[in-house]
């Protein structure tokens, strides 16, 4: 059954059990093991998988265009006839993309933990959990059905909960554990629905239009999700349902507005665990999901999703700007980059989407490394109030720092950052243009052929890709854009202006970060002179200039990673290509954001907190202000409206209770009572009497009869032989009055 | 004569130590005084010709059941002179309650009629004993009938003609025949005696076999089986079995103790007629020894104290 | 006279019926549970001398002879069963006096 599988499969399949293994040995031995033996050991195991992804990665590159999808299918459930639940392997250029950004990413931050966490009591523990976390998201990432997917997304739930709760003597770390895993579980809730509603509908879809036997992956749900979409009379309503239904769980894994309030909190876990949730696993995970379902997506639940990707994005921007402990800057960064990814998918941009969390993971998970060194450094000092002048303490921590965030605000031409970032930029310029929708119509109606497609277009891809910066690849081939609504609506511009603007608050409040952190006069002489003195050990620099290396190259289409997701890309989905007046605006405007932004963030915050102080006691800023650093008061409003809700419920229920339920139950208290107290009378009188006179004189007879029972053997004896004797005499009386003898 | 004087003799050792046991007050005495009452016994059965019975009373009961109560005596006190005096209204009741059981014994031994009596030596005197109102009177009469038309002569070892006792314990099991196995019943439920090659035999050949044996082999001399042969080869004989040949043939020796002190009856019995309680006793005699033991077991005190406990 | 100098099965049933007599007294008079024991195996004698009786006058069969047999041995293991509970009541209650042993008094 096996024999003609992919070896690619066998590796990938391998690099996902590898984790496994490290987090069984780790938390059976991990004790015994000591300190370094436990820390290599799960480094060395991760980095085995990030050498078989390579691996995996050279083949398929190797391959060049006749990279083929591998699929290991294997029945778990017959559920009917034609209908089987299957679980297993599916790889692709995506499956390749993430599992080496995952593994390459975590073999880092497992370099980065082993001097991180040296001092931690439970320090084999940590990379247990590390090695379960690496696991769970390479499984969700090659599992080929929703199933495993659902397993797998819980399993890096539970991983979430187990690393942010890992101080868990401290009261918040717990609470934050709680509150991630709570908030997961109503995204959790939905996706389980959509996943059911998945299952259910599609089957019954797929068996009236016999496609053979169906085993429900996802390739096979995509296919049958795009069959509906493509049918004249447009998508079902329930398709719309499913597809909202799914976005639930990737809004709470992904933190998206409404659920977003967990990943800000989840900061109370170590650093590097902080690293793993924001760049590699965790959130990655829900953006990763949409995409892998994007053919179940309807025109509505894009536009949902795009909403929903739109608010988060400018919500957190703002509230990074306002924020002073520097992970909770990171924080709200990730929400609002995520904000763009998922917005980016929602618009059609499927490519740029998943491009942008690929790069995005290398830089962000360069940011908080940076951040965690820095918090090393500093004794475990993490306001940026107390920080400032690090850079001469610190400069190699400092350096990639910067790199990264030359990265996340989209320096031109060198960072990854702002090939992506343009991306979703572009592409929401053409949504909101209309203008790819006009042609795309006759272009590609029958564009149904997805694979053959993405084949042939793959090497002109690559083309598009690098001619995207040098402005000369012809607009050729548009796909059909599946995002229809509101393309070329007056109001569709706001998916292209605010991002933009968003774009330019990025950089300012990371430079903000970088200006506090490692420039102006040091604030705090007794963290300065820590961060001096102890530095950086050399566990934690080499993740964070390898990591530097990929916040830099890995936008580069030589690298491939672009190439790998435009080759699984949907046939409605956009690709690479963006139209010449985007580029052309684009290019101006977005690529002076770094510049404008960084410029007035160093401008104002060149000397420390003086002038922004002043800007804050202006006129009308501080209520903003005040608003914008309580995050909108999502939170509170959270608290207390579901506070005064459960408060009113339990009002209302409790006078049901005492009013109604009480009276019913007092009557017929009542009632039963006085009937009771009647039965009573009677029982005593008449029952009992009887009773007791029956028992009376029970016991005057047991009392007669009790004289001879003595409990000694001997008098029994005695009494058995006059029985005997009494016996035999009455019968001979008997005997010799019948016979006339005595009479 | 001297059998009345052993008699008289043992009754009284036996009496005197019965009294002995219930008036001693002390234990060890009142087991020695046993250990006459359980001898003289023995002297009784050795006067009835029950020898092997008198010599297992001796040996089991007085040798190992007496040791064994000494033994208990030995274990269960501190002090092997305590006396427990019973209560003087008990002693009376008791004292009423046994001469009274005793009143009555004797009084309806003496006012039964057993099958008993002056020893007759001829069948004549027999037939006055009163044997006719026995149950099993008919089939004696029948046994008795069959036999004299036959002309059999039932002898005793030594070639007497049977007494009454005898020919009692052969009725005895001729009536077993009769009763379990209906006459005419062509002997599918008998159990025929066997030949060499586990063939059921004849009585023709049972009868040849016995003929073939020395004389001093046989419970029949030859005279006897003459005559019985003749008797059973006459014409007018009705169907031989293997019994009627042995009853015929006067093979008292499973009957009767005639030739002594039949310890090899017992012995035969044991493992013929008597196999079924015998093999019933020896497993109810594993049993006991299983329950004693495990009655005698050093008890281990429970940790928590139990209630009841020692 | 005859009757006294020539025995007969009567004079063995007396002397049985008295040592019966004689046993079920002891047995209902003696406190110590040693003594309970003497007088059941007084009891059994009386037993076995008329079994051994009616064997010699009765039947003239092996019958009673058997059967004595049977009783002695029986007496044997009753001896033993016995001893044993005995040892167990006086483990428990310290004496082998049976009117300790009360327990089941009404």
């Amino acid at each position: 059954m096996f024999d003609d599988v992919n070896p690619m499969i066998w590796m990938l399949t391998a690099a996902t059990l590898l984790p496994l293994g490290g987090f069984v040995v780790l938390i059976l031995l991990g004790k015994r093991m000591g300190r370094a033996l436990a820390g290599w050991f799960g480094t060395a195991v991760i980095g085995t998988s990030a050498v078989l992804a390579l691996l995996v990665a050279k083949r398929w590159m190797g391959l060049g265009e006749h990279a083929a999808v591998a699929d290991l299918i294997i029945p778990w459930l017959q559920l009917k006839e034609n209908l089987v639940l299957s679980v297993g392997v599916h790889v692709d250029g995506l499956t390749v993309a993430m599992t080496v950004m995952v593994t390459i990413v975590a073999t880092m931050i497992h370099l980065f933990s082993v001097g991180y966490m040296w001092d931690d009591v439970r320090f084999s523990r940590f990379f247990a959990f590390l090695n379960l976390f690496c696991f769970s998201m390479l499984g969700l990432i090659v599992g080929n059905t929703l199933i495993t997917m659902f397993v797998f997304w819980e399993l890096v739930g539970l991983c979430s909960y187990l690393l942010i709760g890992f101080y868990f003597e401290k009261k918040s770390a717990s609470n934050a554990a709680i509150k991630a895993f709570v908030v997961n579980r109503i995204g959790d809730f939905g996706f389980i629905l959509g996943i059911a509603g998945a299952f259910f509908w599609l089957a019954r879809e797929a068996s009236a239009g016999s496609h053979g036997v169906i085993n429900l992956t996802i390739s096979q749900m995509n296919h049958i999700g795009s069959g509906l979409l493509a049918a004249p009379g447009g998508a079902p309503l329930w398709l719309t349902a499913i597809g909202l239904l799914l976005f639930c769980g990737a809004v709470g894994k992904s933190a998206q507005f409404p659920l977003h309030v967990w990943l800000p909190d989840a900061m109370e876990g170590p650093t590097p665990v902080s690293a793993l949730i924001h760049a590699a696993t965790m959130v990655a995970a829900g953006v990763y999901m949409v995409g892998r379902i994007f053919d179940l997506l309807t025109p509505q639940a894009l536009l949902v999703i795009a909403a929903i990707g739109l608010i988060t994005l400018t919500m957190a921007a703002l509230i990074a700007i306002t924020q002073f402990d520097i992970k909770r800057v990171l924080a709200y960064s990730t929400l609002s980059q995520l904000g763009y990814m998922v917005m980016g998918i929602g618009l059609g941009g499927y490519v740029a989407g998943l491009f942008h969390l690929i790069t995005h993971a290398f830089f962000k998970s360069l940011l908080f490394l940076g951040s965690g060194a820095v918090i090393h450094a500093c004794h475990h000092e993490q306001d940026m109030r107390k920080m400032g002048g690090l850079f001469r303490a610190i400069p190699i921590t400092a350096i990639t720092f910067i790199i990264a965030t030359f990265a996340i605000s989209g320096l031109p031409f060198v960072t990854s950052g702002f090939y992506s970032k343009d991306m979703i930029l572009g592409n929401a310029w053409d949504y909101a243009s209309g203008a790819r929708t006009v042609h795309s119509t006759h272009a590609e109606s029958a564009g149904e052929h997805g694979g053959e497609a993405t084949a042939a277009e793959t090497p002109t891809a690559e083309h598009g890709g690098e001619a995207g910066e040098g402005e000369t690849a012809a607009f050729h081939a548009p796909a059909l854009n599946r995002q229809t609504i509101g393309a070329g609506r007056a109001w569709a511009w706001m998916f292209f202006w605010i991002p933009l603007v968003i774009a330019y608050v990025t950089a300012f409040y990371m430079f903000r970060a970088v200006m506090l952190t490692f420039f102006t006069r040091p604030r705090d002489e007794h963290v300065f002179h820590h961060a001096k003195e102890h530095g950086v050990p050399w566990k934690m620099k080499i993740p964070l200039i390898v990591l530097a290396a990929g916040a830099i190259v890995v936008g580069f289409p030589q690298l491939k990673f672009v190439g790998w997701i435009e080759s699984t890309r949907p046939a409605e989905a956009w690709g690479l290509q963006i139209s010449h007046a985007a580029h052309g605006f684009l290019f101006v405007w977005a690529g002076i954001a770094f510049a404008v932004g960084g410029g007035l963030a160093v401008l104002i915050y060149r000397n420390g907190f003086g002038l922004a102080t002043k800007i804050r006691r202006l006129p009308g800023v501080e209520p903003i202000y005040q608003v914008v650093y309580n995050k909108f008061y999502v939170d509170e409003l959270y608290n207390h409206v579901l506070l005064k809700l459960t408060m009113a419920a339990c009002q209302v229920s409790y006078f049901w209770d005492k009013w109604v339920i009480d009276g019913l139950v007092n009557v017929v208290g009542t009632t039963v009572r006085s009937v009771a107290e009647f039965s009573g009378m009677f029982d005593r009188h008449v029952i009992d009497g009887s009773a007791n006179g029956l028992a009376a004189v029970t016991q005057g007879a047991g009392r007669l009869v009790r004289v001879p029972q003595t409990g000694r053997i001997r008098n029994y004896v005695l009494f058995m032989v006059l029985t005997v004797l009494l016996a035999v005499g009455v019968f001979l009386t008997v005997r010799m009055v019948q016979n006339g003898m005595l009479g | 004569m001297l059998e009345a004087i052993l008699f008289y003799g043992f009754a009284a050792m036996a009496l005197a130590g019965a009294f002995g046991v219930l008036l001693s007050r002390n234990i060890v005495r009142t087991a020695v005084w046993l250990l006459a009452t359980l001898g003289a016994a023995a002297g009784l059965y050795f006067l009835l010709g029950a020898m092997f019975v008198g010599a297992i009373q001796l040996i089991v009961y007085a040798g190992g059941t007496l040791v064994l109560i000494i033994f208990g005596v030995m274990l269960t006190s501190k002090n092997p002179h305590m006396r427990f005096a019973p209560r003087r209204a008990e002693v009376a009741v008791a004292a009423v309650v046994c001469l009274a059981l005793v009143g009555l014994l004797v009084w309806v031994l003496l006012h039964s009629t057993w099958y008993v009596g002056p020893i007759v030596q001829t069948r004549a005197q027999w037939a006055q004993t009163g044997v006719n109102e026995h149950p099993w009177a008919h089939d004696l009469q029948a046994v008795t009938q069959f036999l004299d038309a036959n002309h059999v002569a039932i002898v005793d070892a030594k070639g007497v003609p049977c007494g009454p006792v005898t020919l009692a314990g052969l009725a005895r099991a001729a009536w077993y025949e009769l009763t379990v196995m209906p006459q005419g019943d062509q002997g599918d439920r008998r159990q025929p005696l066997h030949d060499a090659d586990g063939k059921p035999m004849s009585g023709d050949q049972l009868l040849a076999e016995l003929h073939a044996l020395p004389p001093q082999d046989r419970a029949i001399d030859d005279a006897a089986l003459e005559s019985a042969i003749a008797a059973l080869e006459s014409p007018d004989a009705p169907a031989r079995t293997v019994q009627q040949v042995a009853y015929a043939c006067g093979d008292a020796d499973l009957l009767t103790d005639a030739d002594g002190d039949g310890t090899r009856n017992i012995g035969l019995g044991f493992l013929g007629v008597y196999l079924l309680p015998f093999e019933v006793i020896s497993v109810l005699l594993l049993a006991v020894l299983i329950g004693a033991a495990y009655l005698a077991r050093p008890r281990v005190p429970a940790s928590g104290g139990t209630g009841g406990g020692r | 006279m005859n009757h006294v100098l020539h025995i007969g099965l009567n004079h063995y049933l007396v002397l049985a019926a008295i040592l019966f007599a004689a046993g079920l007294c002891t047995m209902t008079l003696k406190r110590n549970a040693i003594g309970i024991l003497i007088g059941v195996e007084l009891v059994l004698n009386a037993a076995n001398v008329n079994l051994i009786a009616f064997s010699h006058y009765g039947t003239g069969l092996i019958d009673g002879q058997v059967t004595a047999i049977f009783v002695i041995v029986l007496a044997a293991a009753e001896a033993a069963v016995a001893l044993a509970i005995f040892l167990n009541f006086y483990n428990r209650l310290a004496t082998v006096d049976v009117d300790r042993g009360d327990r089941l008094r009404g």
